[in-house]
């Protein structure tokens, strides 16, 4: 009892707390820890499972962390002083310390009624004073903020603010230094509603765009022709029958490897050169395309078996726009002189053009 | 009462089918920009400036800057984003589709930023603050690409094509102007079925599409006909097709195909290829025209499959007078219309035994053929000169020559084959043995039997190189029994000059011996060379130009990429021993 009573008291406090930071414009939340910023809303969770590479967004905050040497150009260098004196630095409110500015660096999407956003999703509040300066010069810019630009922009913790964006047009990298350093930007994102789990987003993996050996082995029908080469059509070449050429490594089997970016997806039939020779399934029926996606792997092996080719039937002649119709004939020496025959008409019609 | 319960109970249903149709994903974007970009390299597209989209829906949505990718299926606009409809209004800095997740990400920027998440396009309904993907706003590099197409405007038909209006397209670096452009990426093989004959050289433009049509007129080159334009019009569905052709349009020689395709059930199909071959000066009635009708359908069985396949020639479709039969300018064969057709049995592979790696495929037919050709001078000689010609005919058969209007064939044949057995493991060194055996039964008295030996050794060294060897011997007989000299007698072919007193000894039965050499080198994925060589000893010997394959054959083959774009193959062919053949010579150029 006594401890339902310390929570109410305790809930109670905290909402007054509230109602005072609202009216006075203070924050709702307690102060965090010695050092680390007071987040502004919502936490927003960790990236979710993404299907694609994530973009790069690199921050550089100017407080003592250490930073790599050999850093993008959004970076910026240890020590407050120099942060203070770099290119486009930011004048800093006098009421806050140069150490308590968070540089960070992204891509934008826009900027637009007192808020910056990024490609990240997260939105930044703008302050009334806001500078925008070139990338490189530090100076005035006729870039105007916007897609695709990048930016380098620098946050007020004190004011919870960007209070400089620094505009380029070039690609600015990220590192995985600048990732785990914008976690401190991102605590100063603005969301207007509590996040909520999106189920559909819990399970994946997320993917790099790494080099991945692709290994397709295949094994084809035993009266495939010994001199016929196998290949591979994919629609990421425009289903060319011949796209990608198998080499033999035995009678049976045939292989290819070819090295994809992980997340890479493409569908894919194999064929003898032509639509006319594609291959068939175990149940006598024209397949569906196999489906191929690059796992996150070093690399993958894909085995198929091609049962049957369309253009392999026993007795039937080859039809076909590339074919010439030829009336069924049970003489199994078509090509043969009639002469061999004694005058025995070898029915073979000329096809007209 | 009953009355009152099922009109609500439609009402919620028609209200549930209303809600379910507006959470759909759209299934086209119509794009507008002041420039639209198509990358094939990453099937990215892009806009930038104005950018207007309008959903299929007829949701409008503007902004700066729209990327899609293709392959991924999915889109962004970015940059003072604003989304209209009847019912919404919204203004924000980021819209972002992800169609196979049926999910749309906004970042509104109305007042305080938030991220909303839609059900497809029930934009009425945000879900808001629900957690979005950690990419969904980002922007595709495309600053190492080049531009493949240039425009104005494109309509984005999800997963399977883009059609760009006042495009450009990039050929050798300079754009051309083409108006319109169909550039397809499906994963429906069915938009590439072909309707034409081969030729040295194609190139397509497909100038018009729509979710289940494309249409393309191809500029085209034969060492025959040289340079012509054909034109192929698509109908493509989920497995479904139909490709109707004309090859050439601008040729007086010209050929009408039809090919179609359909998916009866999921357990049987049905094809049919249908050709028209004319000779006719633009759209004049033709001088002659000839067809052929293949028709055939499969069905799939628990362990076995059926196939039926038809066959219909029409060798004339032009009225001919008696007068023009009588002075020989027309043949009578041109009036004829041979069908025949087949019914077979195909068996899945079958281990032979529990613990032999070798397998077992049978298959067995029954074929039935009707109404050959008459004889006459244009055609097939008639039994004797100036013997009277007896109406339709598939052979003649015996000493008196009997007329065989019908012939009626069954089959069965079978394949054992071996699995890869490795004879050395540790230097990858494989054998690999085939025996297959076919025999034909006729209505007339004889059988044909063909039976192929197989046997051959491969190796691998690395994943770089590998060499394979078969020798592979076919025997080819004709039985007639106690009348085989009857229909194989004795005989001394001379053609070009040359005898071939061989055939003295041919009985009806052939056999052909052949040894099989390759090597592959494939050092890495942008080279690639293999060699080839063959040599066949065959009885009775070949005779170049009718009947046999040439003693020697060597093939070199070379693959090189020389960019991301283009993949060059050249191949050639020589042959020794095979009077004076001249070696067949191919370059290809693909992507």
């Amino acid at each position: 009892m006594n401890r339902e009573r310390v929570r109410s008291l305790a809930v109670l406090v905290l909402t007054a707390g509230a109602l005072l930071a609202a009216v006075t414009g203070a924050p709702a939340q307690v102060p965090a820890r010695p050092g680390e910023p007071a987040p502004v809303g919502p936490a927003t969770p960790a990236a979710p499972p993404s299907i694609a590479p994530a973009p790069g967004v690199s921050a550089s905050p100017t407080t003592s962390m250490p930073q790599p040497a050999a850093s993008a150009p959004g970076a910026e260098s240890p020590s407050p002083a120099a942060s203070a004196s770099a290119p486009g630095g930011t004048p800093a409110s006098a009421s806050h310390t140069p150490a308590a500015l968070i540089r960070f660096t992204g891509q934008l999407l826009d900027l637009r009624n007192g808020y910056v956003f990024f490609t990240t999703a997260d939105a930044f509040k703008v302050s009334p004073d806001l500078r925008v300066v070139d990338f490189d010069t530090g100076g005035p810019t006729k870039l105007v903020p916007g897609p695709p630009l990048f930016a380098r922009a620098t946050l007020d913790p004190a004011s919870r603010s960007v209070v400089e964006i620094a505009l380029t047009k070039r690609h600015l990298a990220s590192d995985a230094a600048f990732q785990q350093a914008y976690a401190q930007a991102h605590a100063y994102a603005v969301a207007g509603s509590p996040t909520v789990v999106a189920p559909e987003l819990l399970h994946g993996t997320r993917l790099t765009g790494r080099a991945v050996a692709v290994t397709f082995f295949v094994q084809v029908p035993p009266t495939t022709p010994l001199t016929d080469t196998v290949y591979i059509s994919t629609d990421a070449s425009g289903w060319i029958a011949n796209a990608m050429r198998m080499d033999r490594i035995d009678a049976l089997h045939y292989r290819l490897t070819r090295i994809y970016a992980s997340g890479t997806k493409f569908a894919y039939r194999y064929t003898r050169g032509s639509w006319n020779s594609v291959e068939v399934g175990e149940n006598g029926l024209q397949g569906d395309a196999h489906e191929f996606f690059v796992p996150e792997v070093d690399a993958k092996r894909l085995t198929d078996v091609v049962y049957r080719w369309s253009d392999q039937n026993p007795t039937s002649p080859q039809v076909g726009p590339d074919s010439i119709p030829t009336p069924f004939n049970p003489s199994p020496f078509g090509n043969f002189p009639s002469t061999l025959r004694q005058g025995i008409p070898v029915p073979s019609p000329t096809p007209r053009p | 009462m009953r009355f009152i319960l099922t009109s609500f109970a439609a009402l919620v249903l028609v209200l549930a089918c209303f809600r379910c149709a507006s959470a759909a994903p759209p299934t086209s974007i119509g794009l507008r920009a002041d420039q639209v970009v198509f990358y094939s390299n990453r099937y990215i597209v892009t806009g930038e400036g104005h950018v207007r989209i309008r959903l299929s829906d007829g949701t409008l949505l503007t902004g700066e800057l729209f990327t899609m990718d293709l392959k991924l299926n999915r889109y962004l606009l970015a940059g003072d984003v604003h989304i209209d409809n009847e019912t919404v209004h919204e203004v924000g800095a980021g819209f972002a589709g992800y169609l196979d997740i049926d999910r749309s990400y906004f970042l509104p920027a109305n007042s305080s930023p938030d991220k909303w998440t839609y059900f497809g396009l029930d934009l009425a309904h945000p879900q808001k603050g629900r957690s979005q993907p950690g990419d969904a706003f980002s922007i595709p590099d495309v600053s190492a690409e080049r531009p493949y197409i240039l425009a104005s405007g494109a309509t984005i038909l999800p997963k399977t094509m883009v059609v760009f209006s006042g495009s450009r397209l990039s050929v050798l670096g300079v754009f051309i102007p083409t108006q319109k452009w169909v550039q397809i990426f499906s994963a429906n093989s069915n938009y590439a079925q072909n309707g034409f004959s081969g030729a040295s050289f194609d190139i397509g433009f497909p100038y018009n599409g729509s979710l289940n049509a494309v249409s393309a007129i191809h500029l085209r080159y034969t060492g025959l006909q040289k340079f012509f334009l054909s034109f192929d019009q698509h109908f493509v569905w989920d497995r479904d097709y139909v490709v109707f052709s004309i090859n050439p349009l601008t040729q007086g020689d010209r050929q009408f195909n039809l090919v179609g395709y359909k998916r009866i059930s999921p357990a049987m199909e049905a094809r049919i290829f249908d050709q028209l071959s004319t000779r006719q000066h633009g759209i004049y009635e033709p001088t002659i025209a000839s067809g052929f009708t293949n028709f055939s359908s499969t069905a799939s069985l628990r362990h076995s499959s059926l196939e039926l396949v038809i066959n219909q020639y029409n060798p004339g479709l032009l009225h001919a007078s008696a007068q023009q039969i009588e002075d020989g300018t027309a043949d009578e064969a041109d009036f004829d219309h041979p069908a025949n057709a087949l019914f077979t049995w195909y068996g899945r592979d079958t281990p032979l035994t529990r613990n032999t790696p070798v397998n077992l495929r049978l298959r067995s037919g029954y074929g039935w053929a009707h109404d050959g050709y008459h004889c006459g001078p244009n055609s097939a000689p008639c039994p004797a000169p100036g013997a009277p010609d007896l109406g339709y005919v598939l052979d003649y058969f015996g000493a008196s020559r009997t007329r065989v209007p019908t012939i009626a064939q069954k089959f069965f044949g079978f394949t054992l084959y071996s699995n890869s057995l490795p004879l050395d493991r540790a230097r990858s060194l494989n054998l690999n043995l085939t025996f297959d055996k076919q025999r034909q039964w006729f209505s007339l008295p004889h059988f044909i039997d063909t039976t192929t030996s197989t046997v051959s050794l491969s190796k691998t060294y690395t994943r770089k190189l590998a060499f394979l060897g078969a020798y592979s011997v076919t025997e080819l007989g004709d039985f007639f029994g106690a009348r085989q000299l009857e229909f194989y007698p004795p005989d001394l072919p001379v053609f070009d000059g040359t005898s071939y007193p061989g055939y003295q000894a041919f009985r009806g039965f052939s056999t052909t011996r052949a040894a099989t050499g390759s090597a592959v080198i494939t050092p890495n994925e942008y080279f690639n060379y293999a060699f080839t060589v063959r040599r066949e000893r065959d009885f009775p010997v070949p005779i170049p130009g009718l009947f046999g394959a040439a003693p020697w054959q060597i093939t070199n083959e070379l693959r090189v990429r020389l960019d991301r774009h283009i993949l060059m193959d050249i191949t050639r062919t020589d042959y020794f021993n095979f009077g004076g053949y001249g070696p067949s010579f191919n370059v290809q150029f693909g992507p």
